[in-house]
């Protein structure tokens, strides 16, 4: 063992020498006693891992506890444009695989990303350092054709819109019913996104087959992603245009048209489509009636939104379709069948005596595609388009991908980080291993339980005559204190817990965590203690 | 100055609020746990403006006062018995660091068989650890001896630890005397270390040390001890002219003349003094040697003090087995080098809180000629 040379302290009392000196233990080594050592390692949250733009939600939630707004909303919008848009209409996939879920109740993420887009807002994006001599066309100007072009843009390549209608935002403007989606906020989002630059917008171009060929011509590379534009309305329902209706052209109607609504109306479908329909038409006036033909369990649309069609009082029909229809007096009358079983498709259903009269039925069991595009190293799709009918923030992350997979093509440089066996994509890699930190891995010691927070809604009076936004927005202070509760799985929020139990004084924390090597021994006990899973420890050898 | 009828915890508690000490760790064990009681309830009141730390266990108890010593703070402990002996290991770094932590313990037996009641075992087999031990006879003398010990021991860096008996002093209530805080200021300013556990002049404490270092620095507390009679005269004179009330490292009681001595440490010296008083009535002289400092042992001032007495019966309340009873060894030490030796007896008077009465030292006088010198005596 190494011993330290005393260096005397002077005392005045009557003593020689005190067990005391002036110089350190560090000449002591300990470091070469371990068998073991401590290395720091960021990892993957499963919220981040969850969400389709596999957003650093952990990272941002400690810029914004920092205070560092700006910060925080640079980490967020740099994998999705779309954080205001988001924090309404995303589905929240990253809340469901929450570690806090199966504790005390996840973290509302949604609310602090809500919170952070409705920030940034009013926040430009920095403007690319660089423009490069690559042009790029994007044919469809909806949520994952503006990611595509954010990202593209956002490095340097001249980017042009073709959007068949006059104005861009697709499905964000004419498809989501501004009680969940206020206009204004998509139409800033898309103008934050407008203002970066190097993106030229052609309105009013339809593009199809044909002359998707001469864009292929004129553009590096074609990204495709116009959604399903096609109607599909099923045979035994071919009725005359006046009666029938389907939901996509409904909701168009009613988010730019503003037409009105009166009467019974009938919807038929259980996506998220048929709810907005429900619900829009209930605000317009008339009466709703979803007719679906399995149970309300098994509705594709979003848990919470169908349990709001419920609270408006809005009438389902569980296991019927319409069987039979006949106009009279300027009514469809209807009857319906009682569904037995569906297998591939096929309907194997029971003739009822129920009758009903509709002054409108809404047909929302799904779009197709106007059509398909041919194989081209060229040309690249997404959002709905490519995948199906799928939610916003899937056309986003799509948009994002294929961003990144264009440069690549093109051969520029890009930094970002895609595993394509878990379809992760960031717009950079900022962790160190690639390891999805599970419930186990917290400590949970450190987090005494706490309640989640609550949303607050319009009451249902306040709500059904109007196309007012119906969450409400949390105040700051609940906001903040919901962000606390954030395990922050694997990602470092500068806690220090490791620094202040380690009991060799071996660990700094500064904007990252550094360990003495020469003086730790090994003992473990900073990655026993670290509450988020990020120390771990490896042979020393 | 005013009186107060207090138990012997009570006062002592008052004394430890009286020297304010910064940090008090502590962990509750019969017979001392009003002590400590006491006292968390004056820093929860304000009186007492100092960290009561609330630990789980006396090793623990003895380890946060190593810790709060070394920042520079007066630091006071109490504990009894098993809890005396858990801290055993940190009770001997502290000596090595010269920390002036002041201890009150309450004397119990160590089991096994379960025993609360009181004898000297616990705190005699602590007797080499380098802390200096003083044994009270009562209340007031406990009160008193809390206030020297924090001025000896911060004079010579050296922990302190001062006894009493569990029960007859802890839980008796007692006339005792307490004096101004402004006097007790006067005797015992604020402790202010050379040096200390301090961020901004980092120095290292206790780092490992080879066999010459380590050999000069244990020297080193040797000489303190030596040098500590001075220390604790100068303490007793300065303590005299503040408070009027005079203490030396014995007491010598009826001695000057006296042909059998009885020596004695702690509470029972109260019980020997009427049987003194009643064997004098008898024509027996008889006296009373009452050891207060076992740390430094005053061989000196014993030696001398006994210079007239032929017979000394010692009375032990705690026994080194296969040897003799702890203070009978101390005493036949002393005795090596004087020209004159008395007959001195070895008796183990109580263990575990066994009744000693009047009667019974009375006997022992009356029966002196039948006693052995040469074994241990039991009764």
């Amino acid at each position: 063992m190494e011993t330290i040379e005393y260096q005397d302290v002077v005392s005045t009392y009557d003593i020689e020498k005190l067990p005391i000196s002036i110089t350190t233990t560090e000449v002591n080594l300990t470091g070469s006693w371990k068998f073991f050592k401590p290395e720091f390692k960021e990892k993957i949250s499963p919220c981040s891992a969850a969400c389709p733009s596999n957003i650093n939600i952990p990272k941002y939630i400690f810029y914004l506890l920092k205070n560092d707004i700006e910060k925080a909303v640079e980490i967020l919008r740099s994998e999705n444009p779309f954080p205001a848009t988001c924090g309404r209409v995303c589905p929240h996939f990253c809340q469901y695989s929450c570690n806090r879920g199966e504790y005390d109740g996840e973290i509302q993420i949604r609310e602090i990303e809500k919170f952070l887009g409705d920030f940034a807002l009013n926040f430009p994006y920095k403007k690319p350092e660089i423009k490069l001599n690559k042009k790029v066309a994007i044919i469809g100007g909806g949520p994952a054709g503006l990611s595509c072009a954010y990202f593209l843009a956002k490095n340097g390549v001249n980017v042009t819109i073709f959007e068949k209608e006059n104005f861009l935002g697709g499905l964000l403007i004419y498809g989501i019913p501004s009680y969940r989606l206020p206009k204004n906020i998509v139409t800033k989002e898309i103008q934050n996104i407008l203002d970066i630059g190097n993106i030229e917008v052609k309105l009013n171009s339809k593009i199809d087959r044909e002359n998707l060929k001469e864009i292929c011509n004129n553009f590096d590379s074609v990204f495709v992603s116009v959604g399903l534009g096609k109607t599909i309305i099923p045979e035994n329902l071919k009725i005359d245009k006046k009666f029938i209706l389907s939901g996509y052209e409904l909701l168009k109607e009613i988010n730019l048209k503003d037409i009105e609504i009166k009467g019974n109306v009938a919807i038929i479908g259980g996506g998220n489509v048929a709810i907005d329909v429900a619900r829009s038409v209930l605000r317009k006036g008339a009466t709703p009636t979803i007719i679906y033909r399995r149970t309300i369990n098994e509705m594709p649309a979003f848990p919470d939104e169908v349990e709001e069609a419920i609270e408006e009082k809005i009438k389902i029909i569980e296991k019927r379709i319409i069987i039979s229809k006949k106009i009279e007096n300027d009514e469809v009358i209807v009857r319906l069948g009682e569904v037995k079983n569906i297998k591939n498709g096929i309907v194997e259903y029971e003739k009822t005596d129920e009758i009903l009269k509709f002054n409108k039925i809404i047909v929302a069991t799904g779009q197709d595609k106007e059509f398909e595009i041919e194989n081209s190293e060229k040309i690249f799709s997404g959002g709905d388009f490519e995948y199906g009918a799928r939610t916003v923030t899937d056309a986003i992350a799509s948009g994002k991908l294929n961003a990144f997979k264009i440069m690549e093509k093109l051969g520029l440089e890009s930094n970002h980080y895609y595993n394509k066996d878990e379809n992760f994509v960031r717009s950079r890699k900022d962790f160190d291993k690639f390891e999805i930190i599970p419930f186990e891995k917290i400590n949970l010691f450190y987090f005494p339980k706490s309640e989640s927070l609550k949303i607050e809604k319009l009451s249902i009076e306040e709500r059904i005559n109007n196309f007012k936004e119906i969450n409400k927005k949390p105040s700051l202070d609940s906001i903040l204190k919901e962000a606390k509760r954030c395990f922050s799985c694997g990602v470092c929020n500068l806690c220090k817990t490791c620094w202040f139990n380690c009991p060799d004084i071996c660990v700094s924390v500064t904007d990252s965590v550094d360990f003495d090597y020469d003086h730790c021994k090994g003992c473990g006990v900073c990655s026993a203690e670290c509450p988020r899973g990020l120390i771990e420890m490896v042979e020393d050898k | 100055m005013k009186k107060e009828m207090l138990l012997g915890s009570e006062a002592i508690a008052e004394a430890v609020k009286m020297a304010k000490p910064k940090v008090i760790p502590a962990y509750p064990i019969t017979p001392q746990t009003h002590i400590i009681e006491v006292l968390s309830e004056m820093v929860d009141k304000g009186e007492l403006k100092a960290k009561f730390i609330r630990v789980e266990s006396e090793l623990s108890a003895a380890a946060a006062a190593l810790g709060a010593s070394s920042a520079g703070v007066r630091t006071f402990t109490a504990t009894a018995s098993h809890g005396l002996a858990l801290m055993h290991e940190i009770l001997h770094w502290i000596v090595g660091a010269r920390l002036p932590i002041v201890l009150l313990n309450g004397n119990r037996a160590i089991g096994s068989p379960w025993n609360i009641w009181t004898d000297q075992t616990d705190s005699m087999t602590q007797r080499d650890l380098g802390w200096l031990q003083l044994y009270c006879e009562t209340a007031q003398e406990a009160f008193d001896s809390i206030l020297q010990a924090f001025y000896v021991a911060e004079k010579l860096l050296l922990p302190f630890m001062v006894m009493i008996d569990g029960f007859i002093l802890s839980h008796t209530l007692e006339q005792v005397v307490l004096p101004s805080q402004e006097d007790v200021d006067t005797f015992l300013p604020e402790y202010k270390p050379e040096y200390f556990l301090n961020v901004d002049n980092p120095m290292t404490f206790g780092a490992a040390a080879k066999g010459d270092l380590f050999y000069s620095l244990r020297k080193d507390i040797q000489k303190s001890f030596e040098r500590s009679f001075d220390v604790i005269e100068e303490c007793h004179r300065k303590f005299n002219l503040i408070f009027k009330r005079n203490y030396n490292l014995i007491e010598n009681i009826l001695t000057e003349d006296a042909e059998i001595v009885f020596v004695v440490a702690g509470a029972l010296t109260g019980t020997v003094r009427v049987a003194v008083e009643q064997l004098r009535e008898k024509g027996i002289k008889a006296g009373i040697l009452k050891i207060r400092y076992f740390r430094p042992f005053p061989k000196k001032e014993i030696v001398e003090s006994l210079k007239n007495a032929n017979k000394i019966i010692v009375l032990n309340k705690s026994l080194s087995f296969g040897t003799s009873g702890t203070i009978t060894q101390e005493l036949k030490d002393s005795f090596y080098y004087s020209e004159k030796k008395p007959d001195i007896y070895d008796y183990i008077i109580s263990l575990g809180g066994k009744d000693v009465f009047v009667e019974d030292i009375i006997n022992l006088a009356e029966n002196i000629d039948n006693l052995d010198k040469y074994k241990i005596l039991w009764r």
